[in-house]
């Protein structure tokens, strides 16, 4: 986020944070709780592990702060915080989903992960939200690498060498991310 | 195709935000010109794009007040970090060196042994003669020479039969 004349900028009170300015990081929490929640939740699919993955993101923040260098930009290594929450949170949730559930469940849940986007009914209209929604459900389905580039792309209006700086991967590797997320995508918004 | 051998599949989404150096996007174009499947691969990376673009995921929104204060919360109940000399690493090299000065204050020294102590009179009498050892094979038969006496009486052992 560029600061507006007089503002302070991220970068500056994030130190300020490290010097536990309690002030700052209210500011920072204002200015990023917003996009952190929606990044979590775009991710997650869910209104609690969202809040509790962007608040724990924020925590990190607080006790890392005096660790951020300056050598990205203070958004970049907030959201690669948020992501590698994110994902390892979802990671742990479909194993322990695994754990728990019984064989009934585990394919039930692997059922609703492999479906294809519901088909409309013959004769319906299918209205553009409609397929947005399919559309949406494409994109959770996605390997997460490929899902969260897309998210950083689209939603967020990341580059591709500042996506590639959050997952801690080439630029290169980003391109194929988005390249066969949109092979993938194509698919359903044609059908 | 001018300008590119293969087709720049993994380019196109960089080439549709714009992003793209001028000289990689001048390829590309050039590219483009000759491709009908990259025309058409753009055209597909485009429209993905601006359908997500349009449409963005509504999240739910939480209750910004409640989200804050319960983030605040978990700000106040962190772990605190340890102070240094809480921490592992000091606690053990403090440990070893306290072991290691305490030895070496208690530890005897040579001139302070009593005179009668027969096992140090011994080792210091065998370190002198280190030498010894040059002739190693011979000490370690020494054990021999218990069988000495048997030898020396040889001739006097009465032989069965006489």
């Amino acid at each position: 986020m560029s600061p507006e004349r007089g503002e302070i900028s991220d970068e500056a009170l994030c130190a300020r944070v490290a010097a536990r300015d309690e002030a700052a990081f209210d500011q920072l929490v204002e200015r990023y709780q917003s996009r952190a929640y929606r990044l979590a939740w775009s991710l997650l699919r869910d209104a609690e592990d969202a809040r509790d993955v962007s608040q724990e993101a924020f925590l990190r923040v607080y006790q890392s702060a005096a660790r951020f260098r300056g050598e990205a930009r203070f958004s970049t290594w907030f959201y690669r915080i948020l992501v590698n929450l994110a994902l390892d949170h979802r990671r742990r949730r479909r194993w322990w989903q695994r754990v728990v559930a019984h064989d009934r469940d585990d394919e039930d849940v692997a059922l609703v992960e492999r479906q294809p986007a519901r088909e409309p009914d013959p004769g319906d209209r299918v209205s553009e939200e409609q397929t947005m929604t399919r559309v949406w459900d494409a994109v959770h389905r996605l390997s997460p690498q490929q899902r969260t580039a897309v998210v950083l792309s689209v939603q967020e209006q990341l580059s591709t060498a500042e996506i590639a700086a959050v997952l801690e991967c080439s630029e290169p590797t980003v391109r194929v991310h988005l390249h066969r997320a949109v092979q993938a995508l194509r698919k359903t918004l044609k059908s | 195709m001018s300008g590119m051998d293969r087709h720049p599949e993994t380019a196109l989404v960089p080439y549709a935000k714009d992003e793209l150096a001028a000289d990689e996007r001048a390829r590309v174009a050039a590219h483009l010109d000759a491709c009908a499947a990259c025309r058409q691969g753009l055209a597909d990376a485009r429209a993905v794009l601006e359908a997500l673009a349009s449409a963005p995921l509504a999240a739910p929104e939480p209750h910004w007040g409640r989200y804050r204060g319960e983030l605040r919360a978990r700000v106040a109940s962190r772990p605190r970090s340890p102070r240094w000399w809480q921490r592992p690493l000091p606690i053990a090299v403090s440990a070893g060196l306290a072991a290691a000065l305490l030895l070496f204050t208690l530890r005897p020294a040579p001139n302070d042994a009593p005179a009668g102590n027969l096992t140090q009179i011994e080792e210091t009498t065998l370190g002198a003669r280190l030498d010894m050892l040059k002739h190693y094979e011979v000490v370690s038969r020494l054990d021999m020479l218990d069988e000495m006496d048997a030898i020396r009486e040889l001739d006097v052992v009465p032989v069965r039969g006489r």
